[in-house]
């Protein structure tokens, strides 16, 4: 008798940032049909963006993410400060990294405690984790406080933070008020060497994928606002070139666009574990240190594990931090002059999920003619798909539930900005 | 935190329109010396997990988007599966609902947690004003009419609930 087809159906529920699904048909072991189903309303904002002023786009990109809005801010400015032919002060770019460094460690926290972690120790969601694992549940809160204590402070605010300008900050902070998330940051610190030792001696599924890897690299830094795109295939791009090696296109069944290799039309992998694999060298001592004790051989291509790479990344951000809060001093100098001018600019920074590439183009009265935003999460939706395929031969034998299950818990290994809660989507199987 | 007692008030709000009812109940409350709870404002819902060691009461209150007219007020107490259909005025970070049932997990809610909401209009336009040592009748003209209105027997009906539980 030949094989039956099977349709796997996950379905969303509504999310602040958007709706994903999620449809799998196979037959036999064979997967003849996946989509990652986004249903996310198009957000118009590259519209919406034309004819504003420049100075305004910091704070309209924001709204894109109330989970990290600093990416959209950071892409922005860098963007625009390119167009505009601005450079800023090595301390404003210091406090750049450090606004940085709290939305890394909010949107980290998170994602590994409450959203990620119940998947490796059969809990259906953060809530029922918490019953069993309050020590770890509660750091897991208190670390994300603390970054969104410094988003706070630097920002203005946690969620949609209004202080990031072209040319610097509107307003610098006082000393005290840095000098008061010390104690904070050094528990921090401490806390999330536990979590990542914790996260590390979860057990994994055997399953890896030769991933093209793609992230940012400095030459002497652990990349967050600046670097050249790199890959594991070799790949050394200055950002204004991103268009020309990454291709979006559109496809039926999500409203975000997937992106593509130009020249093979392969998929490719950006997020932390991409960050780690292609810049373990630049992490933090700590994180350094944890990576000899962990035994992980990176690049690494087993995407559960992306919650060590997003340890290894908490750890680098309570010290980045700690660094640069116990040398700050307030300078005269909050944002650079400048003259408006027509040109255009390209950045790429690297958001809690990954790259995430901006280019304007301003005409001379400082007013936006076009915009161009491509977020990690679109970027990754292809890899998503292609690494379903692999997976659900491997899991098939499995009821459909579990093989749903399997299929979701592969997902959120991402942290795609479609998953505000741990287990968001209600799962229903369609026998054809 | 100010006031005395293991009563706890704790009103989430933002700067902006009917959003900052929580804020303003919590600020009436605290200035005309109704109660004797400790009393805090929370900008997230997730705040509250911070101030919950040795509360016994935890009286919650928010603008909340029901379905019903602006200006009714709502009270629920935990656990209760009624706060399903409410929106909380937050969209972002972990909603109330979220955080009370984690607090509850983590063993830290109190064993007596009420819920108040006052029902806001979802398209009042937000008046954004600047200055937060405006005197409250200056902010109070960022709130809708129904909800200005509603705001004197709302605060009374807390103080009632603070005083007298």
């Amino acid at each position: 008798m030949a094989d039956e087809a099977r349709t796997i159906r996950v379905e969303a529920l509504t999310r602040v940032e958007g709706e994903g699904g999620l449809y799998v048909r196979l037959r036999g072991r064979d997967v003849e049909e996946v989509r990652l189903e986004i249903y996310e309303p198009p957000r118009l904002f590259e519209a919406l963006l034309r004819g504003r002023s420049m100075e305004d786009v910091a704070d309209i990109v924001a709204r894109i993410c109330g989970i990290c809005p600093i990416a959209y801010q950071m892409s922005a400015v860098h963007a625009i400060e390119r167009a505009l032919g601005i450079a800023v002060p090595p301390e404003i770019r210091t406090l750049r990294r450090l606004l940085y460094c709290g939305e890394w460690i909010e949107s980290h926290a998170l994602h590994v405690h409450l959203l990620h972690a119940p998947d490796f120790l059969g809990y259906d969601s953060g809530l029922s984790l918490a019953r069993d694992h309050r020590e770890e549940v509660q750091r897991g809160l208190r670390l994300k406080k603390h970054g969104n204590a410094l988003l706070e402070v630097l920002g203005g605010r946690a969620i949609h933070p209004i202080n990031v300008a072209v040319g610097g900050f509107y307003r610098l902070p006082r000393r005290e008020e840095i000098a008061a998330l010390i104690p904070d940051f050094e528990w921090g610190l401490d806390a999330a060497v536990a979590t990542t030792r914790w996260v590390a001696g979860f057990e994994f599924p055997e399953f890896s994928r030769d991933y093209d890897l793609v992230s940012l690299v400095h030459s002497d830094e652990y990349p967050m606002n600046e670097g050249y795109i790199a890959s594991t295939d070799g790949l050394n791009l200055d950002v204004a070139q991103f268009e020309q090696e990454f291709q979006e296109q559109q496809v039926p069944h999500s409203t975000a666009l997937h992106a593509v290799r130009a020249g093979t039309s392969r998929p490719y992998l950006v997020g932390p574990l991409a960050r780690v694999g292609l810049n373990f060298d630049k992490l933090s001592p700590t994180a350094r240190r944890l990576i000899d004790e962990l035994s992980i051989d990176w690049p690494c291509g087993n995407p559960y594990q992306s919650i060590i790479a997003r340890g290894l990344e908490l750890v680098h951000a309570f010290e980045e931090a700690l660094t640069i809060l116990r040398a700050y001093r307030q300078t005269s100098t909050c944002r650079v002059k400048f003259q408006h001018r027509a040109g255009t600019g390209h950045a790429a920074t690297e958001a809690p999920r990954g790259l995430l590439y901006h280019r304007y183009e301003i005409d001379d009265a400082g007013l936006v003619v076009s915009a161009k935003i491509v977020p990690p999460t679109s970027q990754n939706q292809r890899q998503i798909e292609d690494d379903l395929r692999s997976l659900v031969p491997v899991v098939e034998a499995a009821d459909d539930q579990r093989l749903a299950e399997q299929c979701e818990r592969l997902v959120r290994s991402y942290d795609p900005c479609i998953s505000c809660s741990t287990h968001f989507l209600k799962v229903k199987v369609d026998r054809v | 935190m100010s006031g005395r007692g293991s009563h706890l008030l704790v009103g989430i709000g933002s700067p902006f329109g009917d959003d900052r009812l929580g804020w303003l109940v919590v600020g009436q409350i605290e200035r005309r010396g109704l109660s004797s709870a400790h009393t805090r404002c929370a900008r997230a819902p997730a705040d509250l997990l911070d101030w919950l060691e040795g509360v016994d009461r935890l009286v919650v209150c928010d603008a909340c988007l029901d379905g019903g007219p602006a200006g009714s007020c709502r009270r629920f107490d935990w656990p209760t599966t009624s706060l399903d259909d409410v929106a909380f005025c937050g969209t972002h970070d972990m909603s109330l609902v979220a955080t009370l049932a984690l607090a509850e997990q983590l063993g830290l809610l109190p064993k007596q947690t009420t819920i108040w909401g006052l029902s806001v209009e979802r398209n009042f336009p937000v008046v954004v004003s600047i200055g937060d040592n405006r005197g409250d009748s200056a902010i109070e003209r960022d709130l809708s009419p129904a909800v200005r209105s509603a705001l004197a027997p709302f605060v009374a009906v807390i103080e009632r609930d603070l005083n007298h539980a």
